[in-house]
């Protein structure tokens, strides 16, 4: 008599594949070949990493909704350009970061945001950090406010590098292939990123101590 | 203010402040009605298209022929008359007179 967890040593196919989900080439040969439905396996997969992805550009939930729906959306149409000599996953990053860029250069309005507008607790979070530099806690969420506003002020190109290489912590050549640009462009642009971080945190301190 | 400090530590802050992978309930029907629709979208842009394509080629086509028809001397431009209608005018001929 089996035992009620016991594992059954054949499983009836059906039962084969509702435990082992299909490989993503599969399912992207099953797409190609008229079966739509089967893209919303990729769909649910993914989408969680996409989320993740846009939630980092934009702040309001409905515009990192439309930017998943935009990278979702190009990959349908541009499935068949999937050659498959790299993961899918890899293919669907770089049209998400690519879509996240479109967005932070869509959006440039929200660069006007005023610096100075410190709330109290981001002011209380500069005067400790002031006061003593490594008792200031970087998860406090004055800090995580502060340095999403700086981000929000920085440009598109010096947002997407330093989210990449600083906080995401790639490597030059990882960015280089998400993003398209060549290795030279991406060390000139995160020079430049970083210069224009330093800038605002200057601004910063400038207003806050003059 | 030490700025290299503030840099490096407000970069942590970004690093601890890992984005939520939340994905709202139902987004990946809403992702395939999309789709669907789009397909339908796509197909009507397809005959569209199609048809603009002929159209633009029939304009060259018949614009190309006016000027050759014109610069080429009587004989052809009458003989070029008489292919493209003679279609037509067998039809006519073809029709029992009553």
């Amino acid at each position: 008599m089996p035992q009620p967890n016991s594992v059954p040593l054949t499983l009836p196919y059906d039962a084969v594949s509702t435990v082992m989900e299909p490989a993503d080439e599969d399912v992207i040969s099953a797409v190609l070949r008229g079966e739509t439905a089967s893209f919303e396996l990729l769909v649910n997969r993914y989408s969680p990493r996409l989320f993740a992805t846009a939630r980092r550009y934009a702040r309001r939930e409905s515009e990192v909704e439309d930017i998943v729906q935009e990278v979702w959306s190009k990959a349908f149409r541009k499935l068949r350009t999937f050659r498959g000599d790299a993961p899918f996953e890899h293919w669907l990053m770089r049209m998400a970061v690519r879509t996240c860029y479109d967005f932070l250069r869509n959006h440039q309005r929200s660069r006007e945001t005023i610096i100075s507008d410190l709330s109290d607790g981001e002011t209380e979070w500069l005067d400790h950090f002031e006061a003593a530099p490594e008792q200031a806690s970087e998860t406090a969420e004055a800090a995580r406010e502060l340095i999403r506003r700086i981000l929000d002020r920085l440009s598109p190109a010096a947002r997407l590098v330093i989210t990449l290489l600083e906080i995401e912590e790639r490597s030059v050549k990882e960015i280089a292939a998400l993003t398209g640009w060549s290795v030279p462009l991406v060390k000139v642009r995160a020079f430049r990123a970083r210069a224009e971080m330093r800038r605002i945190l200057k601004g910063l301190a400038r207003e806050k101590y003059l | 203010m030490k700025l290299g400090e503030l840099h490096d530590k407000l970069i942590l802050a970004a690093r601890a402040d890992a984005p939520d992978c939340g994905v709202p309930y139902a987004f990946e029907k809403r992702i395939m009605a999309g789709l669907a629709s789009k397909q339908v979208e796509d197909l009507w842009t397809l005959w569209g298209a199609g048809l603009w394509r002929g159209a633009f080629a029939s304009l060259l086509l018949s614009v190309g022929l006016s000027i050759w028809a014109l610069q080429a001397n009587g004989e052809q431009a009458q003989d070029l008359e008489a292919t493209m209608f003679s279609a037509a005018e067998q039809l006519v001929d073809s029709w029992p007179d009553y």
